[in-house]
C-alpha cells in the first residue's frame, strides 16, 4: 500500500494494495501490524456505514474529551472528504484539506484524534464505512459549520447542501475557539 | 471626562448604561446627542458646548452617524445630503473638537467600507473599497480621522444587537419578534454577516478611550460570521422557536430585482481585536448563544 502523508500533521492518505483480475477485486481494508507501521497504532472500538444521496453534507463533527481516530473510506459512490485541524497547539490550526474518495480509487484517509472530520456526497449515492478509536458519545460531540469562512472549506457543491438540523446549527470556528468547546 | 456624540443611539445607550455602573473615580461620561443639544453639524455651537464640560484630559467616543443604508442609497453622490453631511463633515468637526482640546478620539466606523467579494474574513489590513453610499461615506469619515485627528483609534463594528429590543429593532430582535408572533421569515443563505453584541462593543469602547491606542484599527465584531438564515434557525433553536417560520432566500436573487448594491460576504477577522480583550481582561460574549441567552426579549 502507498501511504501519503499531507498538510495537517498525521492525517494520511492510503492508498491499498489491490489484487484485481476478470473476477473482481481483492484488498486489505485494514491489517493491524501493517497500519501500525504507519502510526495508525490505535485500538478500533466501533465501525460505521452510513448511506446518503447526492448533496447530503455530513459534518464537521468531532468529539470533544474523547476525540476519535477515524480509518474512513467510500465503497460506493463519490465523496469529497474533508478534514480541519482544530487543536489549538497545532502549526495547522484551522486549516483543512479535502480529498476525493471514490468506490474505484479505494483510497482510505487516516483522520487522527484531534481533527473535524465531514463529507459531501457527489455521486447520486453514496456509502461510506468507517473506523473509529473510541465510541460514539453524543453527549460530547461538537459541530463545526460546514460554511464558516474562517475555515474557507471549498467543497465542489457549495450551495445549499443538504445537512441535518444538528448540523446546521454547528458554531463557527471562532465560536468554537473562544467558548472552549473544542 | 469622555464626551459621546449619538450618545442615545443603539451603541450610544449601552455604553452609558454600562459606564454609569463602574465607580465614581473614573472620569465622568457626557452625553454629548442631539437630543442633549450637541449638533455636530453646527461646528461653532458644538465647540462652544463642549467646552463647557470637557476637560483637559478629555476624551471623544464619536458615535453619531447617518446609519440607515437605504436612506443613504437615496442620497447617492450626495455631498449636501445628511448622509454625507454628518458621516463626513459631522466627523470633521469632531476631529477639529478632538484636535483643539488635545481629546483622544475613538471613532465609530463599519465593515461596509468593504465590498463583500472577499471569502476568507477581512482582516484590519485589507483595503477597503465600499460599493455603496454609506460605506462611501464612512470611508471618508476614516481618511478625515487618519489623516487629521493628533490621536485616534478606530473601531468597526457590524450588525450590532442589542441586550434589549428597543424602538429601533436590529436584526436579532427582528427575528425574534416575527418568531414571536408567529410570523414568516425570509432571510438569506447566501449571505455572510458577523452579528455583535452591543455591551461588547461599549465595553472595548470605554477600554480603547482609556488606553489611548493611539493610530490603531480594530474590526471589533461577534466571534461568528454566518448567514442571515443559519442566524435565524440558532435564535429559533435557542428560544425554542418554529423553525419552519424561516424560509432561506438568495441575495443573488434578490438583487437581480432591486438593483442596490449589497456586500455579499463580510466575514471578519477579530483576531487583532480578541487578542487586546485577552490581554486587558475585557470580558467578551463567547458565543451566540451566550449573548442571546443574555438579551432579554420583550415580545410586542
Amino acid at each position: 500500500m502507498i501511504v501519503i502523508e499531507t498538510k495537517l500533521s498525521g492525517v494520511l492518505v492510503i492508498e491499498p494494495k489491490v489484487f484485481g483480475d476478470d473476477r473482481g477485486f481483492f484488498l486489505e481494508t485494514f491489517q493491524k501490524q501493517r497500519y501500525a507501521d504507519c502510526d495508525i497504532d490505535l485500538e478500533f472500538v466501533q465501525d460505521n456505514h452510513s448511506h446518503s444521496k447526492k448533496g447530503i453534507l455530513r459534518g464537521m463533527h468531532f468529539q470533544k474529551t474523547k476525540p476519535q481516530g477515524k480509518l474512513v473510506r467510500c465503497v460506493r459512490g463519490e465523496v469529497f472528504d474533508v478534514v480541519v485541524d482544530i487543536n489549538s497547539t497545532s502549526d495547522t490550526f484551522g486549516q483543512w484539506e479535502g480529498f476525493h474518495l471514490t468506490a474505484e480509487n479505494k483510497k482510505q484517509v487516516w483522520v487522527p484524534p484531534g481533527y473535524a472530520h465531514g463529507f459531501q456526497v457527489l455521486s447520486a449515492y453514496a456509502d461510506f464505512e468507517y473506523k473509529c478509536t473510541d465510541y460514539y458519545d453524543p453527549a460530547d460531540e461538537g459541530c463545526l459549520l460546514w460554511n464558516d469562512p474562517a475555515v474557507g472549506i471549498e467543497w465542489p457543491i457549495p450551495n445549499h447542501p443538504v445537512l441535518s438540523e444538528k448540523d446546521q446549527d454547528g458554531l463557527s470556528f471562532g465560536e468554537l475557539v473562544v467558548s472552549d468547546k473544542l | 471626562m469622555i464626551l459621546v456624540t449619538g450618545a442615545r443611539g443603539l451603541i450610544g445607550t449601552r455604553l452609558s448604561e454600562l459606564y454609569t455602573k463602574t465607580d465614581s473615580a473614573e472620569p465622568a461620561l457626557v452625553c454629548a446627542d442631539l437630543l442633549d443639544g450637541f449638533d455636530i453639524l453646527d461646528r461653532e455651537a458644538l465647540f462652544s458646548r463642549a467646552k463647557e464640560v470637557m476637560t483637559p484630559d478629555s476624551m471623544i467616543i464619536h458615535l453619531a452617524a447617518f446609519t440607515d443604508v437605504s436612506g443613504a442609497h437615496n442620497q447617492d453622490s450626495d455631498e449636501g445630503g445628511l448622509c454625507y453631511r454628518l458621516n463626513v463633515e459631522g466627523t470633521r468637526n469632531v476631529v477639529d473638537l478632538a484636535n483643539e482640546l488635545g481629546a483622544h478620539l475613538v471613532h465609530f466606523s463599519t465593515d461596509f467600507v468593504f465590498d463583500g467579494e472577499k471569502s476568507a474574513p477581512y482582516t484590519e489590513v485589507d483595503e477597503p473599497n465600499p460599493i455603496e453610499w454609506y460605506g462611501k461615506t464612512k470611508l471618508i469619515a476614516e481618511e478625515v480621522v487618519r489623516d487629521n485627528a493628533g490621536s485616534w483609534t478606530i473601531m468597526r463594528i457590524a450588525y450590532p444587537y442589542h441586550r434589549v429590543s428597543g424602538v429601533r429593532l436590529d436584526l436579532v430582535s427582528t427575528i425574534r419578534q416575527k418568531l414571536s408572533n408567529g410570523e414568516r421569515l425570509y432571510l438569506f443563505g447566501d449571505q455572510i454577516i458577523t452579528p455583535t453584541f452591543a455591551d461588547d462593543i461599549a465595553q472595548a469602547a470605554i477600554k480603547f478611550s482609556e488606553r489611548r491606542l493611539k493610530g490603531e484599527i480594530f474590526h471589533v465584531m461577534g466571534p461568528a460570521s454566518l448567514s442571515p438564515h443559519q442566524l435565524g434557525a440558532r435564535i429559533a433553536k435557542l428560544d425554542g422557536g418554529d423553525r419552519s417560520l424561516i424560509t432561506e432566500t438568495s441575495l443573488e436573487e434578490y438583487i437581480k430585482k432591486d438593483p442596490r448594491p449589497r456586500q455579499k460576504r463580510l466575514a471578519m477577522d477579530t483576531t487583532k481585536f480578541r487578542t487586546f480583550c485577552q490581554s486587558t481582561g475585557i470580558p467578551l460574549q463567547r458565543d451566540l448563544e451566550e449573548a442571546l441567552g443574555d438579551c432579554r426579549f420583550i415580545p410586542k
